[in-house]
């Protein structure tokens, strides 16, 4: 494999990379306030394909339906934080986590219903699809523009967390949530912008990856979540510099394994990615960044 | 005399069963430094958290400044005035000295006010200065405490809860530090300071409360807890709680 391919491989791995670390954030932003796992999160991608499909097919721009899409992610979020986890404020991590499944269950359910249980298509706009060349190296405009929105996004969540009062309480309450109580933060207030953040990460890194499949499924939900997890558990969960590395370093093994595997083992990837997942939890078992114990 | 600031009537709290705190009853008066005494385990960091709000009251009533504040949650007794600076500091480890500090203010609206705090809680405190930028986790425990300190005074309280300031510090770092306690009612803070170091307790405040078993043994002036330290260390041998 020459240089260019090798390039051009890095090039994939880091636009998947930046999904992944979209989809990772979100989920850590929630884990780390509040110590739950929420795998519901997937349905907020889905819904905001779904929103995106509803209005596509009704004539709708596909950028106008991507900005309602975003929207009603952070809705479904912060309507999951208000109905499914608050009356479950302090129970134990396990009945978060199941009560997370069971409104997993109840959307996936809800989009089977309401809509169709089989694949919608949600056409994207063409020239996403187009090729961008740069010297020998080849780059949809999808895979830039996903990489510059992540980028965006990343860098935005970063000064909020650190410019404004709110970014710093988020942290504060990520590192004690009671002594963050007793500087007169508000506990229902902090989880809940969590949670519309969450939301947002989950909208953006949807539009992303619905312009990807140009379709929307009932259980489209389960491969993000998946993803985010596995990439929060590497990174150490509730460590939010380590879900964004965790996410990276997930597409470069997966990526990794795509490129050497031949082409008939290409199904392998996945179940070979997470292997390698598997021996670095064993060296480190909190994750990268998850220091020595608890959170 | 007008009205006590603080007024606890018959408290009783604790977590889940136990109950840490029983039938507690105290007063602390504008402008006062009041001691709450007692070994270790008598109730008297649950009996501050309580008054924070972050343990409730499963009896008794807690008035701040004529209102009731008990069964409130802390945001709100917070924002009433009263600043909880926990046991063992609690300071945000991961994040710099000035975001602790922002932090304190967090309730707070107005931009100026809270850099002229800023200003004046870094003058109270020079060493914290210095280390503007470093994360708090990186301090020493003096510095530590200093920062716990600052961060509660960033809140503009009325009263400041104290819990075991001179935990684990340098003989010379709780002297500067009870030395900044002695002076807070001067700037307009009220204190009730939990301190297992009795003779330094007393030194500071006006009155004391001696707590064991989770109720109130002995009240009174800080002479006469003085005196009744000193009678118990000669009369049973003990040093007291140390």
């Amino acid at each position: 494999m020459g240089a260019q391919e090798l390039l051009q491989q890095f090039i994939n791995a880091l636009s998947l990379g930046s999904t992944y670390a979209l989809l990772a954030l979100g989920l850590a932003m929630v884990f780390s306030v509040m110590g739950l796992v929420n795998f519901a999160y997937g349905e907020l991608v889905a819904v905001t394909g779904y929103t995106m499909y509803l209005l596509v097919t009704r004539g709708v721009s596909w950028w106008l339906a991507a900005l309602c899409g975003i929207g009603a992610a952070i809705v479904l979020s912060l309507l999951m934080e208000r109905i499914a986890f608050r009356p479950l404020r302090n129970a134990s991590f396990l009945t978060l986590l199941f009560s997370s499944f069971a409104v997993s269950v109840i959307i996936q359910n809800l989009f089977r219903a309401t809509v169709s249980p089989r694949q919608k298509g949600v056409p994207s706009p063409d020239f996403l699809s187009e090729v961008l060349r740069v010297g020998p190296l080849t780059a949809s405009w999808l895979m830039v523009i996903t990489t510059a929105v992540a980028a965006a996004s990343l860098v935005a969540l970063v000064l909020f967390l650190r410019r404004s009062i709110s970014g710093i309480s988020m942290r504060a309450a990520a590192e004690d949530f009671d002594v963050t109580r007793l500087m007169g933060v508000k506990a229902n207030g902090v989880i809940a912008l969590a949670f519309a953040i969450s939301g947002l990460l989950a909208g953006i890194a949807g539009v992303l990856w619905v312009a990807r499949l140009g379709a929307v499924a009932p259980h489209m939900g389960f491969v993000p979540v998946l993803k985010a997890f596995i990439a929060t558990v590497i990174g150490g969960l509730g460590s939010l510099p380590g879900a964004v590395f965790g996410g990276f370093l997930l597409a470069f093994i997966e990526i990794g394994f795509h490129v050497i595997l031949p082409s008939s083992m290409q199904p392998m990837v996945d179940p070979f990615a997470l292997l390698i997942v598997g021996v670095i939890l064993y060296f480190k078992p909190n994750g990268l960044f998850g220091g020595s114990g608890g959170k | 005399m007008s009205e006590p600031l603080l007024q606890l009537d018959g408290v009783t709290s604790g977590y889940g069963a136990i109950l840490a705190v029983r039938d507690v009853s105290l007063t602390v008066n504008d402008g006062e430094v009041v001691a709450l005494l007692g070994a270790n385990g008598a109730g008297k960091s649950t009996l501050l958290m309580t008054i924070a709000g972050l343990v409730h009251t499963t009896s008794g009533q807690i008035t701040f400044a004529g209102q009731r504040i008990d069964r409130q949650p802390p945001e709100r007794i917070l924002r009433a005035g009263i600043a909880l600076t926990p046991e063992g500091r609690r300071v945000f480890a991961r994040m710099s000295v000035a975001d602790n500090l922002r932090m304190g203010a967090a309730s707070r609206r107005d931009a100026g006010g809270i850099a002229a705090d800023m200003e004046e809680v870094l003058e109270l405190f020079p060493r914290l200065r210095e280390r503007l930028k470093q994360l708090a986790g990186t301090l020493s425990g003096g510095e530590q405490q200093m920062l716990a300190l600052g961060r509660s005074l960033m809140s503009r309280p009325r009263l400041m809860l104290l819990d075991e300031p001179s935990l684990g510090l340098a003989p010379r770092i709780v002297a500067q530090i009870f030395e900044m306690v002695q002076e807070l009612p001067k700037r307009g803070v009220t204190v009730l300071v939990v301190e297992q170091n009795v003779r330094l307790a007393l030194t500071v405040a006006t009155r004391g409360y001696v707590m064991a078993s989770g109720a109130i043994q002995a009240s009174g002036s800080a002479a006469e807890l003085r005196e009744a330290v000193d009678v118990e260390k000669v009369y049973l041998g003990t040093e007291g709680t140390r």
